[in-house]
């Protein structure tokens, strides 16, 4: 409850702040839809020479695309500009501040700001998503629905777990203010189904970059690809990874070597 | 001029040296060709894409990671941020352009790269014996040329576009316009003989080629002579455009930070 | 009954790892590959106790232990062995009730957001440490009018000077009426008249609240002005603990002998009082031995032509910097000077 009154705040602030930027909202709402453009014909090139990219078709690609789109959204308004944004206190020392709260240093960390502007890609990947439902001409059943609900908020838990665990990092070694472009690298991956690639980047793409927990399954929920029983995997190998992260970061904590000045 | 470059870039180099996990991360960023190589391989398993059998695309992947990795710049946020918060006045009293400085920082981390990317390539011939590329002095020549241009356009664009620091406070915004353009027609989604032929055939003209792919095309040996001249020709005539408008923004800028201060 | 002393400190260590490396470029290469780590004792074995109400001064130069030693006891670091005790919390396990007794204020880093008024970051603290509302704006009332911060609420906090920034911080500091403060350089960039201000607030808080505080400063006069004990340290070692007109008497066996002549003389005849460390014109400052000073008053009054005189403690400055040259003598006595090098 006190945690939630603390979150409006934190988010009314934000918000605040935002305002005072107002010309970024443009910026932003332009870059959204130039990305979903290369998005798009990143993937548009190759169904200009065949009709199925594994065993997907081109609206089922589209909504890899559009949670593509939506997670990339999510990350910037919430991940980067606060776990995304530790390192810099960390290099800079502010993180002191952080860590002299009688409040749990993870929930501040985590939660503090949010950007609203960047939500307009989530928003955009929802649409997307929506209009490959039209173009399939695919209403989806109730379960379905909470299949895909249940993956996207593990989606979502695995991303913020993997920034967890990327950012305790720096409480070793503070120049390491690229390691979040590291994933977006990655992430790159994961405008396409998992499933068409082979081997081993198959293998690092589900489980060590688990990318495919972000953008295939949901969407492979959506279409009806999955069952109860990986919805439930997901679901534990989230539940797992964050409380794999959430141990990490407590024991890096203890190496903050607290920068003066 | 010479010896300030070493002396620059030895500072540079000490500086990188000291971060080392900063520098090989970096590194890793530019996997994208790399990720575009697994999602055209893997795709490619049920025979050629326009023209592009798996072969292709591992030649043509593998050389574009080289060259995305030689051409890599990030002088936009550095000047950017200098312009915004008035570094750049420190480095205006240096007695020389303070684009010298900017550059010999590239080039000290081009030669860790090398000094990376040499054993790697040496590990990925073996690996991946059905790569295929003309090896003749001339191709190799004109490659090494080519990647020497492709940099130095990558740089003077984005340097360009950070001067516009001087006016705006959206300079990085404006140049990942640019950036994305780049990405899409510069040859990294897909090789541009796999566009659409309109698309194709406009884009390879546009700078964007120029700036990554072009030395690649010339080593898979795909292009005809006359291709080839025509495409030195757009080089040349494009690193020119870059340098004028370079110098233009410059100019003005540095009139503008005198006048008002930073 | 130990639950009385707010701050306990025994054989306290604070070792970094650093990572050394050869200079020029063949150094940087070497150390590419391969690291060489050195441990340098920031904190080394320092003990002390600190009682409710009382405002310490930590003295000493850049480097010497004292924000790390703070930041130890406000939880941020881990200490590498000994205990660190405040209000009977391990600091370092950053329980919520003890870090809502505390509070730290550092001049060189701020907590409020730049792109707003310091009123939302208030709002923002109250909530974190669960300030009931009138409290809140009692509280805040205080100290509106002890800082003088009305005008200063409403502004953006990249508006304000680095002065009025300074008295923001140290309210959203203290909104929560910490118990123990830690200072680190409060005063540190600000002009005269804002340093005597914020001096005169923590002088009051302290008085208002029996706050414990411990205080660092690169200013003096912060410290002759607000602490009466003054606890030294220096690399790492603590040199001195105690009452800080003790140290000067301690340190400085001299007292400063000011006089003024009605007529000239020659400095010859002024030896035999003192050592002579200024003669301008008709005025000159002898040191003199401490125990001697009244003596050597009476004598100069006998045998001068004397206008005025005056007998003062050496500046405090100069018995600190004495305090880190002894301190230096005697690690090179031990042979500890070329571990420094190295």
């Amino acid at each position: 409850m006190r945690y939630l009154r603390l979150l409006s705040i934190f988010y009314k602030n934000s918000i605040l702040k935002e305002l005072e930027y107002r010309a970024n909202f443009i910026a932003n709402v332009f870059m959204s839809i130039l990305w979903l453009g290369w998005a798009i014909v990143g993937v548009s090139v190759f169904f200009l020479h065949r009709d199925k990219m594994g065993d997907w078709t081109y609206p089922e690609v589209l909504m890899v695309v559009g949670l593509f789109t939506f997670f990339n959204g999510v990350m910037e308004a919430l991940l980067r500009p606060n776990v995304g944004a530790v390192i810099e206190q960390i290099r800079d020392g502010t993180f002191d501040f952080v860590l002299t709260k009688p409040v749990n240093a993870q929930f501040i960390a985590s939660l503090r700001s949010i950007i609203v502007w960047r939500l307009v890609d989530a928003v955009i990947g929802i649409g997307l998503i929506a209009y490959a439902l039209g173009q399939l001409r695919v209403t989806p059943t109730p379960t379905q629905i909470g299949f895909f609900v249940v993956m996207l908020l593990s989606g979502t838990a695995i991303v913020y777990a993997i920034w967890l665990v990327m950012v305790s990092f720096a409480f070793w070694f503070v120049r390491i203010d690229n390691i979040t472009e590291l994933f977006y690298a990655f992430y790159e991956a994961g405008r396409y189904p998992v499933t068409i690639y082979r081997g081993v980047v198959r293998v690092v793409l589900t489980y060590i970059v688990p990318i495919a927990f972000v953008t295939t399954f949901p969407a492979s929920a959506l279409l009806g690809r999955i069952d109860q029983t990986t919805t439930l995997v997901g679901f534990a190998f989230a539940i797992g990874l964050l409380i794999a992260s959430n141990r990490f970061w407590k024991f890096a904590l203890r190496y903050y070597a607290s920068a003066s000045s | 001029m010479l010896t300030k470059y070493f002396a620059l870039m030895r500072r540079s180099l000490g500086v990188m040296l000291e971060y080392r996990a900063g520098v090989l991360i970096w590194m890793l960023v530019n996997v994208m060709p790399l990720v575009m190589l697994a999602v055209w391989f893997s795709l490619a398993e049920d025979g050629p894409i326009g023209g592009y059998a798996q072969a292709d695309f591992v030649s043509y992947y593998l050389l574009l990671t080289f060259m995305r990795q030689m051409t890599t710049v990030w002088v936009i946020h550095e000047l950017d941020y200098d312009i915004r918060y008035g570094n750049l006045s420190i480095k205006l009293l240096y007695p020389f352009n303070p684009i010298h400085a900017y550059m010999s920082d590239n080039l000290a981390d081009k030669i860790i790269r090398l000094a990376v990317l040499i054993p790697l390539g040496i590990v990925a011939a073996f690996l991946f014996p059905m790569m295929r590329y003309e090896l003749t002095p001339l191709s190799v020549a004109l490659m090494l040329l080519t990647m020497a241009a492709a940099w130095a356009m990558r740089f003077l664009s984005q340097y360009t576009f950070a001067l516009l620091a001087f006016w705006v406070s959206e300079a990085q915004t404006l140049h990942e316009i640019w950036y994305a353009v780049w990405l899409m027609l510069g040859g990294m989604v897909a090789p541009l003989d796999l566009f659409p032929a309109p698309v194709a055939a406009i884009a390879k003209y546009l700078p964007f080629r120029f700036m990554l792919s072009f030395p690649v095309e010339v080593m898979l040996g795909r292009l005809t002579a006359d291709e080839t001249l025509l495409g030195l020709a757009a080089t040349a005539f494009w690193l020119g455009a870059m340098i004028v408008a370079y110098r233009w923004v410059w100019r003005r800028g540095i009139k503008q930070f005198s006048a008002f201060g930073a | 009954m130990p639950g009385s002393i707010p701050i306990r400190v025994q054989n306290l260590c604070k070792y970094y790892q650093v990572h050394q490396k050869e200079p020029g470029l063949v150094g940087s290469l070497k150390s590419f590959v391969k690291r060489k780590y050195a441990d340098v004792k920031a904190v080394d074995d320092v003990s002390f106790t600190i009682d409710a109400g009382e405002i310490v001064g930590f003295l000493g130069p850049n480097g010497a232990g004292k924000t790390t030693t703070l930041k130890v006891l406000a939880g941020l670091l881990y200490p590498t062995n000994g205990v660190a005790r405040v209000l009977d919390f391990t600091p370092s396990e950053r329980r919520a009730a003890f870090l809502r007794q505390i509070t730290l204020v550092m001049g060189q880093k701020q907590q409020l957001a730049w792109d707003l008024p310091p009123m939302e970051t208030f709002l923002v603290n109250a909530a974190i440490y669960e300030i009931p509302d009138d409290q809140f704006k009692k509280t805040l009332a205080e100290l509106t009018e002890l800082l003088e911060l009305a005008p200063l609420l409403k502004k953006q906090v990249r508006k304000l000077s680095l002065g009025e920034r300074m008295k923001c911080e140290l309210t959203a500091a203290l909104l929560h009426r910490p118990k123990v403060l830690f200072l680190d350089e409060p005063t540190i960039g600000l002009d005269v008249t804002m340093q005597t201000k914020i001096r005169q607030f923590v002088a009051e808080y302290n008085a208002r609240y029996r706050a414990t505080i411990i205080l660092t400063s690169h200013y003096m006069a912060d410290v002759t002005a607000l602490c009466q004990r003054v606890i030294v340290i220096d690399h790492g070692k603590l040199l001195y603990d105690g009452d800080l007109k003790a140290l000067a008497e301690k340190i400085a066996p001299h007292k400063l002998v000011r006089v003024e002549f009605s007529q000239a003389l020659d400095g010859q005849r002024l030896e035999e009082f003192g050592e002579v460390v200024k003669m301008r014109g008709q005025r000159a400052e002898l040191l003199v031995p401490r125990d001697a000073t009244s003596d050597v008053a009476a004598r100069m009054l006998a045998q001068l032509p004397i206008a005025d005189v005056t007998i003062e403690e050496p500046p405090i400055e100069d018995v600190i910097t004495r305090v880190f040259e002894q301190a230096a003598r005697a690690r090179a006595e031990r042979g500890e000077a070329e571990e420094e090098e190295e």
